[in-house]
């Protein structure tokens, strides 16, 4: 899902830029500062999560837990993604760096939908929050395809080749981000409720 | 409740065909991705070998492979096989930019010095003046044997060896190329990993710093 440098158009990547500085700005004025401690602890997650590769058919893919991010942070999830993907970027060498606004878009995006989907639907039973925290962790991974796929079609791709094969791959990643997602709200249910609230 | 358990009916429908779908496009997908891709090419004669794979480890397959010269015209262009390779006939022996597009945003870029034809050629081409002063020197010693024979044996020879040793270095050396191509892989390092958590516990701690500081103002 990471962008490469020289992929996207000077003029989609710097978009790219604005546009997630914009929502970047939005998000920073609407979180709380109480939620500081948790937004270190999920970006840390998120910039991990993404050296567990599943080596699963013919395929290398590695987790993205966007939905996850966006079901534990809600509006704080977009800064948590754009942190996490600099410093991938960075260390890792994981996306360019001109690509870098793009990136957060792709990704930043699905996890605010996700996170805004998770408390729009959830209740007050444990299965039904497991559903949609299972549903959310999956759909956030889909999501961040279709965008990407959208980015991807400023430099002349094919918008449904692109987004049919970012899905396909990433069934394995969303099937296991579906688990740990529905395996967190339950956990967190139990454990500590305010922290999904 | 009733109401609760067909709302819950309805996300598990959604679940299910939203699974059939995806299951239905992963069957007819070939292309594999992940999040970075490396590119590495080594010259050997006239070929130039590039080997593709992904930051995990996992070859480039059927990898889009393009060929640029330094003003950037396309050259050639292909694809890699199962074992994520490809290899061509230089077709001019200069700077070369190998593009490696993977696919899904993943791109990859080597550039092949020309030096590396250049180191090649030269030899060869100065191999042949050496060999006819030797040739030279040879002809004025022995006078009395046909200058033409004299000549014929020792100058290709000194190619032939100049080829020979080529060749063997050539083949000694592709191991060691290929270790090379293997070690391109850097991947993420403990201290890279540290090293982050570590930055992004220390910019929110700084934020969570200015946030307190605005509050009690």
């Amino acid at each position: 899902m990471h962008i490469s440098d020289g992929v996207l158009r000077p003029s989609v990547y710097i978009g790219g830029y604005f546009a997630s500085l914009g929502v970047m700005a939005v998000c920073v004025s609407k979180m709380k500062s109480e939620e500081l401690p948790k937004l270190a602890v999920v970006t840390s997650a998120f910039f991990v999560a993404s050296l567990i590769h599943l080596p699963l058919g013919p395929t290398s893919v590695h987790l993205l837990i966007i939905g996850l991010v966006g079901t534990l942070l809600g509006v704080a999830a977009f800064p948590a993604v754009a942190l996490g993907l600099t410093l991938q970027s960075l260390l890792f060498g994981y996306g360019g760096i001109t690509a870098l606004g793009a990136n957060a878009i792709t990704m930043g995006i699905p996890a605010l939908i996700a996170g805004w989907l998770y408390r729009r639907l959830k209740g007050e039973s444990m299965k039904r929050n497991i559903a949609v925290g299972a549903f959310v962790g999956g759909l956030g991974t889909a999501l961040a395809g279709v965008v990407l796929a959208l980015f991807l079609m400023t430099s002349g791709e094919d918008f449904f080749g692109v987004a049919k094969v970012a899905l396909a791959v990433h069934v394995p990643v969303l099937v296991i981000e579906a688990m740990v997602t529905a395996f967190t709200v339950s956990f967190l249910m139990k454990v500590k409720p305010d922290l999904i609230a | 409740m009733n109401k609760l358990f067909r709302a819950g009916m309805r996300i598990r429908w959604v679940a299910w065909i939203f699974g059939f779908v995806l299951v239905g496009l992963l069957c007819d997908a070939t292309i594999s991705l992940a999040h970075r891709v490396i590119v590495f090419a080594w010259v050997d004669g006239d070929t130039v070998y590039v080997e593709c794979k992904y930051s995990g480890g996992r070859k480039v397959r059927n990898g889009q492979i393009i060929v640029l010269d330094t003003k950037g015209r396309t050259l050639l262009q292909g694809k890699t096989d199962d074992r994520g390779q490809f290899a061509f006939n230089a077709p001019e022996k200069q700077d070369l930019k190998i593009v490696l597009n993977a696919g899904m945003g993943h791109r990859a870029e080597w550039l092949v010095e020309g030096e590396e034809f250049l180191d090649q050629g030269v030899t060869e081409r100065s191999a042949i003046p050496k060999a006819k002063s030797k040739n030279g020197s040879i002809i004025t010693k022995v006078s009395s044997e046909s200058t033409q024979e004299v000549h014929a044996i020792p100058g290709p020879n000194a190619l032939e060896i100049q080829k020979l040793v080529e060749q063997s270095l050539n083949k000694k050396l592709a191991p060691i190329l290929k270790i090379l191509a293997e070690n391109e892989d850097r991947g993420a390092s403990m201290t890279d990993v540290i090293g982050g958590i570590g930055y992004i516990f220390g910019l929110i701690g700084v934020a969570a710093y200015f946030s307190s500081r605005r509050k009690r103002t």
